[in-house]
């Protein structure tokens, strides 16, 4: 009889504890539904994830500790618009190197500035084992991209340093912020707060040499860069690899391949030696 | 140019009506412009809510809808509003379950959603080079499949009929993305909607 009290009071217990379980799995199948009721095209709707991802990428960065003296590598890669099957294949490859320490992902990431694709290409990049830190590109800056990609990855022209490197990323979607961008005078106090930095990278989505950079301000970039020693001038959005110098012997300027090209780009620092090296998937 | 915008959509509304009106027995009681019903719809992309005079033709197998739609802000910076003008086109008979209960298995719509707001333009700044964006920015066509359950409502004096309806339902422009990339899942282009809309 004891026992069989025991028992049911066991039961009880068991079945608030089932019932608890089943209010809780279904509040979280609720939420789940959520996510799949879309109310536009144009809707922002986060997860805390998808908010201030640059921010908080960058504040892994600066806990990796690289000092000074150590030798550091980083990946430039660009225009992952649309190319999720791609994206996932370069993102499992970078993957599978245990030498790079961050990554930087030169703008487009969409095609048409929507949450669903920052979305999708999150979902890919939030997997690489390092983290990854976003440039705008024009195509993330119409519709309401503008607005989708401040949420999600914060400001436009944002500087970092790493050991002893300084990273500028400018916003150079001249066209798309009504000829208002590049903020060059943002870029010269940037170069000038940074001479004590031995390499000096600035990050954009359009080349300088492109027309949609704003031919007023190729000039003065140019100038800018060389007057404060900066060692590369990195890009993505034409899609294919390029290396040149169009300003001169002291200014390399190179642009990634689109991630669609199953390539990427590799950058190790060692000290003043700056060097890079081309990987095809 | 929203305001005729706006009007063009209105117009584009009521061209199939005052054709279609004077065969439509079951609204020849009513002044042409008077909807046969109003539609309240959650999700879909016409907005979180959105709701509109609905209209019948062919004895319901086709619907006009002119749905006014909002957007909450979440995290962006301001409420978006949206009018959608679509056609639901409903091919297959309906199944009657009860006195007052019938299925309707198959509704199709497509819409063409216009959004008040000055980011979104209806064309692009000329100094784009052509074709550099091959979208108009403003106007988004939205497309769903789904069914329906009518309720009718015999002794009611306004309201004849209750109809609730779920749809999966996609854009133009996620369509464009998953034929570019097919490892984009049905899930990834596809959302939920649901709606009810009360019959006159």
């Amino acid at each position: 009889m004891r026992n069989t009290c025991m028992m049911l009071t066991k039961i009880k217990r068991y079945s608030r504890v089932l019932l608890l379980t089943v209010i809780w799995g279904s509040l979280a199948l609720l939420h789940q539904a959520c996510e799949e009721f879309e109310y536009s095209p144009y809707e922002i709707r986060l997860d805390d994830d998808e908010k201030n991802i640059n921010q908080r990428n960058l504040e892994k960065i600066k806990a990796l500790n690289i000092a000074p003296t150590d030798t550091f590598r980083f990946v430039l890669t660009a225009d992952a618009q649309g190319f999720y099957e791609e994206n996932e294949k370069l993102v499992a490859h970078i993957n599978r190197r245990d030498d790079i320490d961050f990554v930087l992902l030169g703008g487009d990431l969409t095609d048409f500035g929507l949450v669903k694709e920052f979305k999708l290409v999150h979902e890919d990049f939030k997997t690489l084992n390092v983290p990854y830190v976003a440039v705008v590109g024009n195509h993330d800056a119409i519709n309401n991209g503008k607005e989708a990609f401040t949420a999600m990855y914060g400001d436009y022209d944002i500087s970092f340093a790493v050991g002893n490197s300084k990273f500028i990323l400018l916003n150079t979607n001249y066209l798309e912020f009504d000829k208002q961008v590049p903020n060059l005078n943002w870029l010269e106090e940037e170069l000038k707060a940074a001479a004590d930095y031995e390499n000096v990278f600035v990050v954009s989505h359009i080349p300088p040499t492109n027309t949609e950079f704003g031919e007023e301000n190729q000039e003065r970039y140019a100038n800018l860069l060389k007057q404060y020693n900066a060692t590369f001038s990195l890009h993505g959005h034409n899609h294919s690899y390029k290396y040149h110098f169009p300003f001169g012997e002291e200014l390399p300027v190179l642009e990634t391949a689109a991630t669609e090209k199953l390539e990427y780009v590799v950058f190790t620092v060692a000290g003043d030696n700056v060097s890079f090296k081309r990987v095809l998937i | 140019m929203t305001i005729r915008l706006l009007l063009g959509l209105v117009c584009l509304l009521s061209l199939p009506l005052q054709t279609m009106a004077q065969g439509d027995s079951t609204s020849t009681a009513r002044k042409w412009y008077a909807p046969d019903g109003v539609t309240l719809q959650f999700a879909g992309n016409v907005g979180m809510f959105a709701a509109g005079p609905s209209y019948s033709f062919l004895n319901d197998k086709i619907n006009a809808e002119l749905l006014y739609g909002v957007v909450p802000k979440f995290e962006a910076e301001e409420v978006l509003h949206l009018l959608t003008v679509r056609s639901i086109f409903k091919p297959v008979n309906r199944i009657q379950l009860s006195n007052q209960l019938q299925v309707t298995p198959v509704r199709l719509n497509l819409g063409l959603s216009y959004y008040f707001r000055d980011q979104f333009s209806t064309s692009w700044d000329s100094s784009y080079p052509k074709n550099y964006y091959w979208w108009t920015s403003s106007l988004r066509i939205t497309g769903g499949i789904g069914a329906e359950m009518n309720y009718s409502l015999r002794n009611s004096s306004t309201v004849k009929e209750l109809s609730l309806y779920g749809e999966l339902s996609t854009y133009d422009l996620i369509v464009t993305s998953a034929i570019k990339d097919p490892t984009l899942t049905a899930w990834d282009i596809l959302s939920f909607a649901i709606g009810v809309r009360a019959g006159f």
